[in-house]
Formats: C-alpha cells, structure tokens, sequence
C-alpha cells in the first residue's frame, strides 16, 4: 500500500510541470535575480526561478522547453529547462549582455554586445560562435525577421540600425533611424519594421525589402514627453504596441495609418511586452511597480495586474 | 572542439581589438574626401588646463562620428589650432575657414574669444559652438545667427543653485564674495539679480583682488553677518583655497558657487572642502545613458569624462549629426536643421535641442557636494545632490525652457539666415 502511495506521489509530482495550464509566461527580474512564471489563463504566478545576475533580455525556443535570458552581471546567456524550471547552463557572450533575438527554428541566437559593439550569432546546439559582426555603438535590440533571414540590430549612440544577412552571416545595410533606438519588431509578413527611439521619441517604420525609412510615427501626450523602448506586433500586423518607460503608457498604433490610436495606463516603467499567440492579451514588465500589466487588447484596459519580483525588464510567452 | 576554440579565440581576439576594429579602419571610409571640422583650443588663463578634458571629448565624437559616417561613405576630421594670445582668435578660426575648409568651428574660449569669433563666423557664414564661455552676452546682445552655446551661460548656473538655495534649502539670506575680475562681476550681478527677484537679502558682498590668497579678514565678516549661505565666485582655484580655508575656520554657513572646475577639484581631499556647485556633466553619472558616455570615455582615455570634455564631445558630435542627417556641409542648412529641434542624445536622459531665441542648449544640470565617505577612484570626490531643473519644484524659472534669463529679459535679436 505505501509503495502504491508513493509511486502515486512521484508520478504526480513527475507530470506536475504538465498538469500546469499553459502558454506561460516568464518574465525576467533583473534586480532579483529571478524568473516569475505566470499562468496566462488564469493570470496568476505558478513559480518563480533563481537564475544569474541580472537577467534582462529573455526569449523561448520554439517549443518552449528552453528559456534563455542575458545575465548582464555574468557576461552570459542564461539557459533554463523550461520543464524542471532549473538555470541548467551558460553560453559565454562577451560582456553585459542585454537583449538577444531566438532563429525561428529555434537553432541561433542573435546577441547584442553593447560594449564591444557587435553582435554575436550562436548556435545553441553547440554553443560556438557563428560570427562576430561589427554593428554601431552601443547596440541594444535585436529583432529576427519572421522568415529567420534577416536580423536588425539597434545601436543606441550612432542612432543606426544594422541590417544582418543570416546567410552570408554578414552586415548588409545600415539603416540610420532618429535618437536613440532601443527596440525592433518585425510585421508578422516580415514587409515592415518598427524601431522605437528613444531620444528622438519617434516610431520608425521600415520597408524591410528597400531597408528604408517610410514613416515616422512621433509619440507625445500634451507636454509630457514620451520616450518609446519596447515594441511588439499583433498577430494579424495590425496593431503595434509600444511601452514609454517612465511615462508609464502602452501606445496603440494602427499599422494602417501609423498613428497613435490611444495610451493605455499600466505600472511604472514599462520596458517589455510581450503578446499571446492570438493576440488578445498584452503583458507588460514594469521595472518599478515590480508587477506585470495584463491588457485585454479587444478594450485596450489592463484587466489583471500580476506582482512580479523585483525590476522586471522583459517578458517571454510560450507560443 | 572546433567550435569551442573558435568561441574563446573570438572572445579573447575582440576583448582586445573590438574597440580598435570597431573605431578603424573597417567602419571610416579611408577614400571619402574628408569633412572637416574646426576645433579651437584657447591656452589662455584657466582654459589652458581645460584643453586637455576639451581635446579627448572632441576625439572620442569625432570616433564616434566616423562610425556613424562611415556606413555612409563619408569621413570627417578635426582640425584643431591652440593659441596663447586671445587677439589670435579670429586669425585662427579664419584660417580653419580659408585654409582648411571647415564645416563648422568648435571653440573652447573665453568671453573675448568666444564673441570675436562669433562676429567672424556670422560674416563667413560658418556655425560657430562655445563650448567654454558663460558670458550671458554672447546669448543676448552679442549674439548671432550661427553660433550655438552648447556650455551653460552664468544665468542658468546662478539660478541652477539659486533655486536650490532658496527653494529647496530655504536660504534666503547671502553673503557673497567675488574677485574683481570683469566675468566673475558680471556673475555676481546675475546672483544679485536674481536674488531680488526672489525676494531674498544681501547681507554682505566682499570683492577681494583676483589674486588674494589669505581669506581670514573674509571669514571673520562673515562669521559675524551670520548669512544662510555664502556665494562664492572666484576662479576654480581660488575658490578652492578659500573653501579650505573655510573649512579649516569650520563656519557653519552653506557654501555655494555659481561654478567649480572639477578637475581641479581631484587634486585635493574632500575632507578638506565644502560647498556645492552646478555642473553641466559629472563622471560619476550613472542614470539614463550617462553611464555608458562616461564608461567608453573613461575606456578611451583612461581618466574621468569632465564638462568641458563633455561640452566639446557634444559639439563635435553635433555636427557629424547634422551633417549625416541633413546631408550638407552648407552653413545655412545646418542652421535650419538646429533652429528645427530635432532632438540630440547628450546621455542625459532628454532629449536636447537649442532655444530658438538665443541658441542655448537646453540641457539639464546636477548640483555636486564633496562626499562625507571616500569613493572607489580618487577622482570620485564628489556626490550629486540633485538634478536640475529640480525634479518636483514647482516656481518659475525652473524648466530647461526657463532656466537662465527670462525670455522677457533676453536681449538677443538673432540676424536672418
């Protein structure tokens, strides 16, 4: 009888990660040193996990049994199974990283090295270094096309976009852009690219096939200055969701006519945001009020809001 | 095991030569017909130790320039010229124009300098950016249409620590003291200025001969008006043998200047001084971008990023922008594309433009004291109190729109493109 109680007892405690509802969501909490899972169905937190110093820039394989996240504070890419929720490895990375992209397959990754001003591509079977590409200063946000081919890489202080060829693992484009970039997103065609910059509190968009600007949506509410920093797509391309930072707003762009269709009001310090897979909830890392914003996009409202640990920076949800 | 080898092999090859590869060859276009860029080093009075901090943050833009130029098949370079007597000034800078064909002249100058270089550039048609000066008059009745202030004027660091004093601190009643020399009066008559504005009192004002270097008679008047605070403005130097003297005395009054060279300030203990003082950059700066500026400068050069390497970092990288940007050379197109306000990174968390009226960069200041607790560097002398404009006071005066003169007050009538 007790063997059977305890065969019982392991074989819950084994399907336990399972029995969990899924998408989840993870979001990194860069002064705690942590991950908090969230439930997306339910919206409430289903763990925490202790990771390296400093996690900021995060994202998911594929499949979801990775998560990845830039330990500044160890000059690494974190690697954490998804199913024990265990920081299992490191990929060395060069120093202070902050954002990284994942290869729609799930085999490279796209690492931003702020200060040595290049980008690395891994591979994450292997863990080799593909190539190191000079890109400008200060590089930041790393953006992969949705057809894997292309990479944008910003670059904070020569206000430049860097535009990757992942075949030829070559820079092929340069791409100047206003004040600042620190955020890219691709349309879900791949035909577009929104880079927010900051300083210049401008939207760029960009034709992804002539690597030119085309628009320019400005961000501004009365005097108060707005200062874009992360930037998702919907699913059917036509919202772009940006976060202000400081000015603790989500801006709702309309892709059909490039303006502000309204800010929706969410936590202090909104950075990362992050969409489920239809597109009908937006969550938002807000690195002061130490919580996640839960937007229903059909009403454009913050509907839950999840405490998180302490500075999240970025979210990942599991597709 | 390939891979392996390649991952530390490339890790280790650009720790060491990814800043050279980056900033080399691979990125400035060696075949561009370079654009020049004039850059005037005065080695007179007090600017001649600022020339160093002046010459490393040119440099380091002019790098950072020929990245951005780079992907653009352009190149620039700087040509710079010292001199050691003011009259040369404009001999100078005429020949960066005739000779040199510069876009645009940098020049880290004092008030006499700066204004006959000033009248020079707006006959050549040439933008001129002060990157030293605080003479007010260069923003008011001396100024003109292509010179830029990217240096604070004496009004805007006066009621930078003026605000404080009285708004923060509530300390209304000063005691100053000054030398004699023609800027340091004219700074004193915007503290008084603005004093009365502010319904505050003098109680005292001791003017002491530029080089006077015993401060006991000072300090015994002082300690008998009993101020809330003490103004002093005396060159850097002096201003620090008077503060140690103070400080030895051990009044009890707030000590306050309208400006400090903080380089000169690493040469002593902070045990030894008091006081606090605007400043246009500070390397100790670590909130919004401030940090990564400062760390690349400091990687650079392997000494801490000042406000005058600031200043003249933030001209010259100006004008690589504009000229990227805008796509010209031509004096009048950089104007219009300056007198636009589209927003300049300076690292300090806001965007920065010029006002329109005089051409002031608006920029934010900090307040820095001497730390009670030594720092890890022995630069790391200074602690900031506080940012301005003052995060939640609300007066008058108090914005980057408003600090300095009032546009009421601005004499400034700038001449049509």
């Amino acid at each position: 009888m007790n063997q059977l109680i305890i065969t019982l007892v392991l074989v819950y405690f084994s399907l336990l990660p399972e029995l969990i509802a899924r998408p989840l969501a993870y979001v990194s909490n860069e002064r705690s040193n942590s991950v908090t899972v969230i439930d997306t169905a339910t919206d409430e937190v289903v763990d925490t996990i202790a990771v390296g110093s400093r996690p900021r820039g995060i994202g998911l394989s594929p499949d979801g049994s990775i998560l990845y996240l830039a330990l500044g504070r160890d000059d690494a890419i974190g690697v954490v199974d998804t199913k024990s929720g265990k920081q299992t490895g490191e990929i060395s990375s060069g120093s202070d990283p902050e954002a990284f992209s994942i290869s729609p397959e799930g085999h490279r990754l796209y690492v931003s090295n702020e200060d040595a001003n290049t980008a690395s591509i891994i591979d994450t079977q292997t863990h080799e270094i593909l190539a190191i590409l000079p890109v400008g200063i200060e590089p930041e946000g790393v953006a992969v096309s949705p057809n894997g081919k292309t990479v944008y890489v910003t670059a904070e202080t020569s206000h430049t976009v860097s535009v990757i060829d992942t075949e030829a693992l070559e820079v092929v484009s340069t791409i100047l852009v206003e004040s600042r970039p620190r955020a890219a997103a691709f349309s879900p065609d791949g035909n577009r690219a929104y880079v927010t910059s900051e300083i210049g509190g401008i939207v760029s968009v960009i034709d992804t096939k002539t690597n030119k600007v085309t628009g320019s949506i400005k961000l501004e509410q009365g005097d108060k200055p707005i200062k874009p920093m992360g930037v998702v797509v919907s699913p059917d391309g036509k919202r772009i969701y940006v976060a202000t930072g400081w000015a603790n707003l989500v801006a709702v762009i309309d892709a059909a006519t490039n303006t502000v269709t309204t800010y929706i009001p969410v936590g202090m310090r909104v950075w990362g945001l992050a969409l489920t897979k239809d597109g009908k909830k937006l969550y938002t890392a807000n690195g002061v009020s130490n919580d996640v914003s839960v937007i229903d996009t059909e009403i454009n409202k913050v509907v839950a809001t999840i405490p998180a640990g302490e500075g999240p920076w970025g979210i990942a949800i599991e597709m | 095991m390939r891979g392996k080898r390649f991952n530390a092999v490339g890790i280790i090859i650009f720790l060491l030569f990814g800043n050279l590869f980056v900033f080399g060859s691979s990125h400035t276009s060696e075949n561009a017909t370079p654009i020049k860029i004039g850059h005037l080093l005065s080695q007179t009075g007090s600017l001649k130790d600022k020339g160093e901090y002046a010459a490393m943050g040119a440099r380091l833009a002019l790098e950072e320039n020929n990245v951005l130029a780079g992907f653009f098949g352009k190149k620039f370079t700087l040509v710079s010229e010292s001199f050691t007597h003011s009259e040369l000034a404009p001999q100078m800078a005429l020949k960066l124009i005739k000779e040199n064909n510069v876009v645009a002249i940098v020049g880290n100058l004092n008030e006499q300098e700066s204004r006959l270089v000033s009248e020079l550039t707006q006959m050549q048609g040439v933008p001129f950016f002060n990157s030293a000066s605080k003479a007010d008059s260069l923003r008011g009745v001396d100024c003109h249409r292509y010179t830029f202030h990217l240096e604070a004027s004496a009004a805007i660091y006066v009621s930078a620590i003026g605000h404080w004093l009285i708004h923060k601190e509530k300390l209304t009643r000063w005691y100053f003291l000054t030398d004699d020399s023609p800027a340091n009066i004219k700074i004193y008559e915007q503290a008084q200025t603005f004093l009365n504005k502010e319904n505050g009192e003098e109680i005292g004002h001791e003017i002491v001969s530029a080089n006077k270097s015993n401060y006991h008679s000072i300090l015994k008047k002082i300690k008998r008006a009993k101020p809330d605070a003490v103004f002093v403005i005396l060159n850097s130097d002096k201003q620090i043998n008077f503060l140690k003297q103070y400080k030895k005395r051990g009044l009890p009054f707030q000590v306050v200047g309208a400006y400090m060279d903080i380089v000169q300030l690493w040469k002593h203990e902070a045990a030894d001084l008091t006081g606090v003082w605007p400043t246009i950059w500070y390397h100790e700066l670590f909130r919004y971008s401030a940090r990564e500026l400062n760390n690349r400068f400091f990687k650079r050069f392997n000494k801490p990023m000042d406000s005058a390497a600031w200043a003249n970092w933030a001209a010259v990288k100006i004008i690589g922008e504009v000229v990227i940007r805008s796509q010209s050379t031509e004096g009048k197109k950089i104007i219009e594309y300056l007198e636009s306000n589209r927003p300049f990174d300076g690292h300090k968390g806001s965007a920065l433009t010029f006002r329109n009226r005089d051409h002031q960069l608006k920029q934010p200041l900090h307040l820095v004291t001497p730390r009670t607790e030594p720092g890890k560097r022995e630069w790391d002398i200074l602690k900031v109190v506080t940012p301005v404009p003052i995060p939640g006071l609300k007066v008058e005066g108090n914005s980057l729109e408003k600090l300095g003169v009032p546009h009421s007050e601005c004499k400034c009538q700038l001449e049509p493109l």
